[in-house]
C-alpha cells in the first residue's frame, strides 16, 4: 500500500471503543459503565473528545445490550454540542474497529473525515492537549500513538524465567491511536479479506504500511482501568484537577 | 444513577484473576470494591477523611444540581416534570443511604 498523503486541514472523528469483549452475565456490567466521579467512565474520554475543535464527528462503538443504558447515559451526561453516534461493534476490539470504520466509510470516501482516533473507553482520562498532538502528528506522518518509555518491562521465557535485555527501551502504548483515515480504513479491509489480525490498532496499520508509525509522549494520567485500583487512581486524578483535565 | 451495587468484572489485584467485582460508592465517591472470587478488598485512598470528602463532594452536586436540572427540563420538558415528583421523594432517602454507607466505611475503618 502506499504511504498516506499530508492532511492540510485535519477533519477528524473520535470513535471510541465501549463494546469489551470480556464475559458478562447476570446483573454484572462493563466497566466503561462504571460511574466514575459522577459520569459513567466511557462519557470521560467523550467529553475530552468535545473540546478538540478539529473533532467533527463523535462515535461511541458498544455492544446491542449496552444499547438502553448508554443512550440513557449519553442523555444525562454528555451535553456538548457535537452528538455522538451510536454503533455496534463486534466480539473483538479488532471487529469493533473495522465496524466503525466500515461507518465512517462514506464520510472517509467522500473527504469530509480524514483523521480517525481510536480509543479504548476504559482509558477515561485524555487531556485535550495530547489529543491535539496527536492529530497534528498524525496529519504530518500518517500514524501515531500515544506512549509512555518504560524501561522496567522484560519479556517471559517460554519456561518463565525473565529475560534481562538492559539496552531495550520499550514504550507502553496509549490510546487513542490516531491515522489518516484512507490509509487505516484499507488497511483494516485489506485484513479482513487476508483474515489479520493485529494485537492492536497500529499493528495492523503497520503491516500494511510497512516503516509507518510513530510515537509521541503520551499522559501519565492517562491510565486505562485494569485493577480495581485504577478506579480509584483515576477518581483521584479527576478530584485533583477540579474534574478538569487540560 | 442506579442505587443498585455495580458488578463488574475486572482483574483482582488478589488473586490476580479476571472476577466479578462490587463497587460500593457514597454518591460520587468509590468508598471500596470487593472481589467476589477472594474476597479481596480495595479502599479508597483517602479513607481517613471520608466523611469530610464526602460533604465536600456533596456541597458541590448541591452547587451544580439547578444547572442540571435546568438543563434536563429545557432538552425534555415533558420526560423531566413527570419524573420530577418521584425524584423529590426519592432523594431524602437517597442521602441517608450515601451518609449510612460513609459511617459505615468511617466504622469499619477504625475496626481494620
Amino acid at each position: 500500500m502506499t504511504t498516506p498523503n499530508r492532511v492540510a486541514v485535519p477533519k477528524a472523528v473520535g470513535v471510541v471503543l465501549a463494546a469489551g469483549s470480556g464475559t458478562r452475565f447476570g446483573a454484572q456490567q462493563s466497566k466503561v459503565f462504571l460511574p466514575l466521579a459522577g459520569r459513567r467512565v466511557f462519557t470521560w474520554s467523550l467529553r475530552s473528545f468535545a473540546q478538540v475543535r478539529s473533532i467533527r464527528r463523535l462515535v461511541l462503538v458498544i455492544r446491542d445490550l449496552d444499547r438502553d443504558l448508554t443512550m440513557q447515559t449519553l442523555e444525562r451526561e454528555f451535553d456538548d454540542d457535537i452528538p455522538v453516534e451510536v454503533i455496534t461493534g463486534g466480539n473483538t476490539r479488532h471487529e469493533s474497529e473495522l465496524a466503525a470504520l466500515r461507518y465512517l466509510a462514506p464520510a472517509i470516501s467522500d473527504g469530509s473525515i480524514n483523521i480517525v482516533l481510536l480509543h479504548d473507553g476504559a482509558r477515561p482520562i485524555i487531556p485535550p492537549s495530547l489529543v491535539r498532538a496527536l492529530i497534528k502528528n498524525a496529519a504530518r506522518t500518517g500514524a501515531v500513538i500515544p506512549g509512555m518509555i518504560n524501561d522496567d518491562i522484560r519479556p517471559i521465557n517460554p519456561d518463565g524465567t525473565i529475560q534481562m535485555v538492559p539496552a531495550a527501551r520499550f514504550v507502553g502504548a496509549q490510546t487513542p491511536q490516531v491515522f489518516n483515515a484512507r490509509a487505516i480504513l484499507s488497511a483494516y479491509e485489506q485484513a479482513a479479506r487476508d483474515q489479520f489480525i493485529g494485537t492492536d490498532t497500529m499493528s495492523c496499520y503497520q503491516h500494511y504500511h510497512p516503516g509507518g508509525g510513530e510515537w509521541i509522549p503520551g499522559d501519565p494520567r492517562n491510565l486505562k482501568i485494569t485493577y480495581p485500583d485504577d478506579l480509584f487512581e483515576a477518581e483521584r486524578i479527576l478530584h485533583d484537577t477540579n474534574f478538569h483535565i487540560e | 444513577m442506579s442505587s443498585e451495587v455495580p458488578r463488574a468484572t475486572m482483574l483482582c489485584s488478589g488473586c490476580h484473576q479476571m472476577t466479578t467485582h462490587r463497587f460500593i460508592y457514597a454518591g460520587r465517591l468509590l468508598t471500596h470494591t470487593e472481589c467476589e472470587n477472594c474476597g479481596h478488598v480495595v479502599h479508597s485512598t483517602y479513607q481517613g477523611d471520608l466523611p469530610h470528602e464526602y460533604l465536600d463532594d456533596l456541597k458541590q452536586r448541591l452547587r451544580t444540581k439547578p444547572r442540571r436540572m435546568a438543563r434536563r427540563a429545557a432538552r425534555h420538558p415533558v420526560t423531566f416534570l413527570a419524573a420530577l415528583p418521584r425524584a423529590i421523594i426519592r432523594q431524602p432517602l437517597k442521602l441517608a443511604r450515601e451518609w449510612r454507607t460513609v459511617r459505615q466505611e468511617k466504622r469499619d475503618q477504625g475496626s481494620r
